[in-house]
């Protein structure tokens, strides 16, 4: 990665049609130690999800906590087992109560760990409706407190995300409030590196025009505000919050490439605006590995310290022609345990949502941080919005993690959970950033940080 | 006459209302009597209304309940940010920019099966950053390409700062679809003024003027306040430019254009029937025709065959080009239904006529289009040898509604459900086995759901959906004509409508059913209750009561003509009227930037 050429990039932006500023890049600087703590480098925390539960069969270790031996799903983990904690045993409890049928409440409960709102948007299970998540998702919480100073508070990546409801949405900037992913790797690439290394003197005269409009822009929102009726006053407080969110990052430069920091080049043919193939069922993966290529960047540039990585849907129907499959997910995932073929074919998809997430971990590794890698100072949360697919289960949900958040985590270990909820993971998760919080989600079922996992 | 039978039922509907309401209010009133006995005597004045009114030839005219002339009741009127297609077809008609830039925004939350309910939709970071792009986009390539659709002068003949305010004024009259005020122009202009100041760079300052508006919530929200509410009820009668972009958007999924704008300038929409005028007008023009597919593609759930995956080894000729051709078919029928037929919802529904290219009559085992062909190759085909019948049998419904590998009566059944019958049935219980039985040599797919209606925990649900899918049973999961099912049976398409008002019954097969359902109540309700959803961004509430019965009474008046119902809807307290605001004053907390 660290050799891409500068003339790649520069094509790349030509033939997207983006904004070539031909004149020198800025020097190289190292990057500014504005971490806290021991390492001079940050923490950084990653969400990838992938849909309609496993086979827990296949996905279980065998062996014993550091002997343990990867199940078919799981083995092509096996270059970074000691940077993984495979977590058996825990439940989404909280997504047995309040609204929602079982994807619903399993991907909005996913990151949140509280309820679902009884709104009136989505038919829902239980005799009703059901509304958005009920609270913040665990990645913006840690956003809120560690992406403060970063380009980016986060970066939400979608991989062929269908449907814009609650089945679809998983990120939350507080109860209602969906963060949508963005699918498209070049629209993605021209968001998050269009100012690295442009013209310093062009981009301060685009930064100055942009502030003075989005100024003008943001009064105007404000004004309203105390003229209009409650329900109005939250929707275009929503949207002042936002201005004020992107007028504020205006200011942040960005370091510029490094030796850490190097911007990605795309296969033409994803990053090409026309024809735009990136949601095309023969380009998931290829969409996918775009997109985790410009998270690597994204964290290695410290352009921002959170972001997640969403492969379709809860309920996804991706039919996983690579794989000889002909069937959509969600439909082989009904099928009853003792349906072999349907079984066959699920440990295949999962043990390519594996592969994937074993490519993520080698583009996090393939970064020197110092002593150490990026994904030493980063934690990736994999969780899926089900246990199994067949019963719609949200017990013993297959979570794994990789990277020791910085020493944090106690890595290489595989470890069984006798009826301990996700809200507890969570939190683990949030203290691991350095964010000071004693619970998570709905306080009746956080009951403390998971110790074991701490190193 | 089946068709004035509403009145009865729409007296029952109001009826238990009204019922409901007075319950709750004795339930409050500690003198009052038992509040069942009140229950009690208002439930045999319903009856007595259902036990005397005549099914013969002259029903009762509908009484338009009392208390809606007591008040006027326009029910809540969210503010809307306006849809990416909106967007879209407002920058096309507002700059000529037909690159459909809104499509880089993200994609609308969908609710209650629309892209445009006010309550679900939300912004964050990413939203405000693609208005900026696209705002800033827009503006260079105007001032770079065509300086005549934003500026009407020039500064260089009649100076900056006066051209400045003539395109602020003008413009931003179409930019916010309403006159600016003296503050807001003022504002802009002195904002110009100051940006001049600096560089005297024209272009510069006004492009940042520009940018600011379409930025400005003015532009990307459609924000009413309405006339002063000088009687104090709480109602206010909308501005003459609000019902402007109501009946813009509602009709052409745009702006007005200047004829509206004039319309409004002048007065004449401070009158339902000048309403009416211009509602009429505007569905002449071909963009209607467009609003009118935005809205019936949603509603039939046509836009998810893009999604829908078929199993290749059961199904290897579908492939994109088919798709296109279903969605082709049902976009062309339920226009020329709408605009070039009869017009009315029966026909629509029910049609013994559909259009089709060559290729998807073949598919589909019916002779080729007759008559004049489009440029595709589309034209009328003839249903009449009773094998399918209007939107019920569309190729794109019959895909959509299936499985990868075989039909399915169960999605087909509930698609009739809640998208023509508005009734909302709950999803499986959580811990089911919803895999569809598999197929299976010698079975019928009747015999193979046969669960469904012997286990007391499943046959409560789908007895409201199975024995209407089963009448679809003549439709592969292509949409094409069968005899023989996947099993290798018979098809027995016959099956039973339950659970309407009007409506049960057996049913021979589903030319029998759509041609039952295209003169139901139920369904005539259904569809103007989709079309008041859309129309207002919102679920009908308890508040509409008096707007449902009035596009009730009109669509029935109309004879079921659809131009006739989407005219009314814009005749309606709904569409005419808003709450006053009450405003939620809490200080809007400062932040230190805005001291700059």
């Amino acid at each position: 990665m660290a050799n891409n050429s500068r003339f790649g990039r520069r094509a790349f932006l030509r033939g997207a049609g983006g904004v070539v500023v031909a004149l020198p890049f800025l020097s190289s600087l190292a990057r500014p130690a504005r971490a806290q703590g021991t390492s001079v480098f940050p923490k950084r925390f990653i969400v990838f999800f992938s849909p309609n539960g496993t086979v827990r069969k296949h996905w279980r270790p065998f062996g014993g906590e550091r002997t343990f031996q990867l199940g078919s799903i799981l083995e092509p983990l096996e270059p970074h087992r000691d940077q993984l904690l495979i977590l058996k045993g825990i439940n989404m409890t909280t997504a047995k109560n309040g609204p929602g049928d079982g994807h619903q409440t399993g991907m909005g409960h996913m990151l949140t760990a509280r309820e679902l709102l009884t709104g009136d948007l989505f038919e829902g299970g239980g005799g009703g409706f059901v509304g958005w998540a009920g609270g913040i998702s665990a990645d913006q919480e840690i956003a809120n407190h560690i992406g403060q100073t970063t380009k980016f508070k986060s970066l939400e990546f979608g991989v062929q995300v269908h449907g814009s409801n609650v089945w679809s949405r998983m990120c939350y900037l507080g109860a209602n409030q969906p963060l949508p992913p963005e699918n498209d790797p070049r629209a993605m690439f021209d968001r998050v590196f269009k100012d690295v290394d442009a013209d310093p003197a062009a981009l301060a005269r685009i930064r100055t025009r942009r502030k003075s409009v989005l100024d003008m822009v943001r009064q105007e929102y404000k004004a309203l505000l105390p003229t209009v009726d409650r329900f109005d006053r939250q929707k275009l407080d929503q949207h002042l919050t936002a201005i004020r969110e992107v007028e504020k990052r205006l200011d942040i430069e960005t370091t510029g490439v490094t030796d850490y920091c190097t911007v990605p080049s795309l296969p033409p043919d994803i990053a090409a605006p026309e024809p735009s193939i990136f949601m095309e069922p023969e380009r998931f993966g290829d969409a996918g590995r775009a997109q985790m290529d410009i998270l690597v960047s994204s964290l290695a540039c410290d352009l921002t310290r959170v972001a997640s990585i969403q492969w379709s849907q809860s309920v996804s129907q991706h039919v996983f022609r690579n794989l000889g499959i002909t069937s959509g997910h969600h439909d082989l995932s009904h099928e009853p345990d003792d349906a072999e073929d349907a079984q066959d074919k699920l440990v295949q998809i999962n043990r390519w949502y594996a592969q994937q997430f074993a490519y993520l971990l080698d583009k996090l590794s393939s970064v020197q941080e110092g002593d150490g890698t990026l994904l030493d100072n980063t934690v990736v949360l994999w969780c899926n919005e089900l246990g199994k697919g067949n019963s719609h289960t949200r017990d013993d949900v297959p979570y794994v993690l990789a990277g020791s958040a910085g020493g944090y985590l106690d890595t290489g270990r595989f470890l069984e959970f006798p009826l301990t909820n996700h809200n507890d993971l969570l939190l683990t998760l949030i203290q691991a950033m350095g964010v000071p919080a004693n619970q998570f989600g709905d306080p009746i079922y956080s009951n403390g940080p998971l110790t074991r996992l701490l190193a | 006459m089946r068709a004035n039978q509403w009145r009865d039922r729409s007296m029952v509907v109001l009826s238990t209302l009204v019922l409901s309401l007075a319950v709750s209010a004795c339930g409050d009133d500690q003198d009052g009597g038992p509040p069942t006995d009140s229950a009690g005597t208002d439930m045999l004045d319903v009856d007595v209304v259902e036990d005397t009114a005549p099914d013969t030839a002259e029903p009762a005219e509908p009484i338009r309940p009392a208390h809606c002339s007591d008040k006027l009741s326009p029910g809540p009127a969210p503010s809307r940010r306006l849809t990416r297609t909106e967007y879209n077809h407002t920058v096309a008609d507002l700059l000529g920019i037909t690159t459909d830039p809104g499509n880089r925004f993200p994609p609308e939350e969908e609710t209650l099966g629309f892209d445009n309910n006010a309550s679900s939709r939300n912004v964050t970071q990413i939203h405000v950053e693609r208005y900026q792009e696209a705002a800033e986009n827009m503006v260079s390539e105007m001032l770079a390409t065509n300086r005549a659709q934003v500026l009407k002068c020039d500064a260089d003949s009649v100076g900056a700062l006066l051209c400045a305010e003539w395109t602020i004024r003008d413009f931003g009259k179409l930019c916010f679809r309403r006159p600016l005020t003296a503050v807001e122009q003022a504002r802009y202009w002195d904002f110009f003024g100051a940006l001049y100041a600096e560089d005297n760079d024209f272009d510069r300052a006004i492009g940042m003027v520009l940018e600011v508006m379409l930025q400005s919530p003015q532009f990307l929200y459609r924000l009413e306040v309405g006339h002063e509410d000088a009687d104090g009820d709480g109602v206010a009668a909308l501005t003459s430019f609000e019902i402007a972009s109501r009946l813009s958007y509602l009709l052409w999924n745009s702006m007005p254009d200047d004829y509206l704008l004039a319309a409004a300038e002048v007065g004449s929409l401070d009158t339902p029937e000048g309403i009416a005028v211009e509602a009429r007008r505007l569905l002449e023009n071909p963009r209607a025709r467009r609003a009118s597919l935005h809205f019936h593609r949603q509603w039939l759930q046509v836009d998810d065959l893009a999604l829908v995956h078929k199993d290749a080894d059961v199904f290897p000729e579908y492939d994109a080009a088919l798709r296109d051709r279903m969605t082709a078919e049902t976009e062309r029928f339920v226009t020329h239904a709408i605009f070039e037929g009869t017009g009315d919802l029966p026909t629509l529904l029910a049609a013994d006529y559909t259009i089709a290219d060559a290729t998807l009559a073949a598919h589909y085992g019916v002779s080729p289009p007759t008559g004049e062909l489009d440029e595709d190759g589309f034209g009328r085909v003839s249903l009449e040898g009773g094998q399918r019948a209007g939107l019920f049998t569309h190729g794109s419904t019959m895909t959509v509604q299936s499985k990868p590998n075989q039909s399915s009566p169960v999605l087909r059944g509930k698609w009739v459900r809640e998208q023509l019958l508005c009734d909302h049935l709950d999803p499986p219980p959580a811990d089911v086995d919803i895999t569809p039985p598999a197929v299976e040599p010698g079975l019928s797919t009747r015999e193979r759901f046969r669960q469904h209606s012997d286990d007391p925990a499943c046959s409560g649900c789908h007895n409201k959906m199975d024995p209407l899918g089963f009448t679809f049973e003549n439709y592969d999961a292509l949409g094409r004509w069968r005899t023989i099912d996947e099993g290798g049976s018979p098809v027995d398409p016959t099956g039973e409508v339950l659970f309407t008002w009007d409506a049960d019954g057996p049913v021979d097969n589903a030319v029998d059913m759509a041609q039952t359902l295209a003169q139901s109540e139920q369904v005539h309700d259904c569809y103007i209750k989709q079309w008041f959803r859309y129309t207002h961004a919102r679920d009908v509430t308890f508040a509409d009561e008096c707007n449902m019965f009035d596009l009730r009474k009109a669509f029935y008046d109309a004879e079921l003509d659809i131009q006739s119902l989407l005219v009314a809807l814009t005749q309606t307290e709904a569409f005419r009227y808003r709450p006053v605001a009450d405003p939620d004053t809490t200080p809007v907390p400062e932040e230190v930037q805005d001291g700059e």
